[in-house]
């Protein structure tokens, strides 16, 4: 399935870099007829640009897949190929079992295609928007009808369905634009930042849908340039720069592997902060609160179960919100964008 | 109706992957052709209704005698089908460039060189026929003559659109003038001269081959222009689509120059 011993000319660090991840560790859980989405060894340049410089991964069925790395690291390229519209000048890509390149009418059958940036017919209300879609992927008129209703009301837009579409905000677009991409029901889905400018309310609704469809069986792969955005709606992540992956991993590993902040509340302050001051647990005093030093989940239930032990009357361990971060062995590999420090800027954009 | 269908048609590519609407078309089950022919057909029925509300025009000329419905039914048949090349050249263009604004000055280029830079062509090439030829007439007195030939170059007026239109019309039938003692037997038209004037650019009257015996001249009226208009028109607005269908074909393998895919 994966290439592994095809090194890139001149790729030779990222391929041990790859190596050193126990990448293929979370694919096990692959439907019948294999994985939703192959990709082995790509290329695609652009002029002399090298936009994919032999890109691999899977994204099985049944799980969100996160496609992670910063803006210009060939993510766009690569869905673009995915979903038929641009060939790969090496290596092969596989969407539901079909080869986009010789079989793009098999693709396109099973794909749904969602880009980053896209247009809607302004002209159309939202249930013509849907309707010519629904027809031009060939579907009969009565599904047509009843899959509009069902989609609307996915994304809660059934109060809009003869609205003109020029009506719609931009986060009621994107998920006018999410229901195009899931008319024809697709096995595979393709999603360009779909988090992108999106308010808290509708990504936990849009981490919901995709969820939701992940668990009726369908690959999902999103990509992003903010690792935090994908957090709690990928199941898998996949780190790509300069268009070459450098690593995959469960979501959950990340999440144990991460380290944050805690915050320790307890009845009494002043026993809390002796039994931590007696284990030799590095803490501090911010805002008036004790906050733990950077841990991981396991070390944080651990140091909980020792301060309930020695009877420290604690009342809450609330994490405090910070990015995930990319693991230590990928910075390397990742350009600026996933630095802490920038990574924060953009999450507040 | 020249000047309409160019900026119908001159975005309906490029200025869908402007907006960012041709990809998700792309990634449909619509297949090229479907694509480039349903935009074609949407343009071509916009020109098609804009030449339909010059039928009540049309239909008071003919309360006026003198033009027959064959006659408005044949004009307006080959109008239709010329909007239509127009359409197709213009959304081939639109294909090929990436730009809306460049593709539309082209669209107006190409339909101005169909209606003007045929005849410029045509009065370029002319001298270019012209020939010495030695004459001897019925005195047995020889002289030279310079003599251009048309008939070699004739066709390079078939394709214009006005051409196509004047001589494809049934002719009118001769309409009787009396002025007093007078009796005129009038057949002119603007679309019959036109049609007269390259009709017998076919098969020119020179007067010293046929001075001898006048009967020997041809019938211009043989030797109709309008069959190869036509026939060109349609064949460059078939070209058009293979083109367009041709560009929307995907995977793409090349990107020109400032096209996104999406």
């Amino acid at each position: 399935m994966e290439p592994a011993g095809q090194a890139p000319p001149g790729g030779a660090a990222t391929v041990e870099v790859t190596a050193s991840v126990e990448s293929t560790a979370s694919v096990e859980v692959t439907a019948p007829g294999g994985p939703g989405v192959i990709v082995s060894d790509v290329w695609r340049f652009f002029g002399s640009f090298t936009a994919l410089g032999g890109m691999s991964f899977t994204a099985p069925y049944g799980q969100v897949t996160a496609l992670v790395g910063p803006n210009g690291a060939g993510k766009t390229t690569l869905l673009l190929i995915l979903a038929s519209l641009l060939k790969p000048h090496r290596g092969q890509a596989l969407v539901a079992g079909c080869d986009p390149t010789v079989d793009p009418a098999g693709v396109r059958a099973a794909t749904g295609w969602m880009p980053d940036a896209f247009g809607v017919y302004d002209q159309l209300t939202v249930r013509e928007y849907l309707r010519f879609f629904g027809q031009a992927y060939k579907l009969d008129r009565s599904t047509v009808a009843a899959r509009v209703t069902e989609l609307l009301d996915l994304v809660h837009l059934t109060e809009f369905i003869d609205q003109p579409v020029h009506v719609l905000s931009r986060g009621q677009k994107q998920r006018l634009a999410l229901t195009r991409a899931l008319v024809h029901r697709p096995r595979v889905l393709l999603l360009d930042e779909p988090a992108s400018g999106l308010d808290p309310r509708s990504r936990v609704e849009l981490r919901d849908i995709l969820r939701g469809l992940a668990a009726q069986g369908a690959a999902v792969l999103v990509s992003s340039h903010i690792l935090t955005e994908l957090e709690e709606i990928a199941d898998r992540v996949v780190f790509v720069s300069s268009g070459r992956t450098v690593g995959e991993y469960a979501m959950a590993d990340l999440r144990a592997q991460a380290k944050r902040a805690y915050r320790v509340r307890a009845l009494d302050p002043d026993v809390l902060s002796r039994a931590l001051r007696d284990r030799g647990i590095a803490h501090s005093t911010v805002n008036g609160g004790v906050e733990l030093a950077e841990l991981t989940e396991e070390q944080a239930a651990q140091t909980l179960a020792g301060l309930v032990a020695a009877g420290v009357p604690v009342v809450g361990l609330p994490a405090r919100r910070t990015p995930l971060r990319v693991p230590h062995v990928l910075r390397a590999g990742i350009d600026a964008d996933h630095q802490p420090g920038a990574h924060g800027a953009d999450h507040q954009r | 109706m020249l000047i309409i269908s160019p900026a119908l048609t001159a975005q309906t590519i490029n200025g869908d992957r402007e907006r960012g609407t041709l990809a998700t078309l792309q990634v449909t089950r619509l297949s090229p052709a479907e694509i480039a022919t349903g935009k074609l057909l949407a343009s071509w029925s916009v020109g098609l209704v804009a030449l339909a509300l010059s039928i009540p025009f049309a239909g008071y000329a003919m309360t006026q005698g003198g033009i027959t419905v064959v006659r408005v039914a044949a004009v307006y048949g080959v109008v239709a089908l010329l909007i239509g090349t127009v359409c197709a050249v213009s959304q081939a263009l639109s294909a090929l460039l990436a730009r809306s604004i460049t593709s539309a000055l082209l669209s107006y280029v190409v339909t101005m060189t169909l209606a003007v830079g045929t005849l410029v062509a045509f009065a370029l090439a002319l001298p270019l026929t012209e020939e010495r030829m030695v004459i001897t007439n019925r005195e047995g007195y020889q002289y030279t003559v310079v003599q251009s030939h048309p008939e070699r170059v004739w066709w390079l007026l078939a394709p214009n659109p006005f051409v196509i239109v004047a001589d494809a019309a049934p002719r009118v039938p001769p309409r009787i003038v009396r002025s007093g003692d007078v009796i005129d037997i009038e057949n002119y038209d603007p679309l019959s001269m036109i049609s007269n004037e390259v009709r017998q650019l076919r098969s020119p009257d020179y007067w010293f081959i046929y001075a001898a015996d006048w009967s020997l001249r041809p019938d211009p009226e043989d030797k109709p222009v309008w069959p190869y208009g036509l026939a060109f028109s349609v064949l460059l607005g078939a070209a058009s689509l293979v083109i367009t269908t041709y560009r929307l074909r995907t995977p793409t393998d090349r990107l020109p120059r400032g096209v996104r895919v999406a």
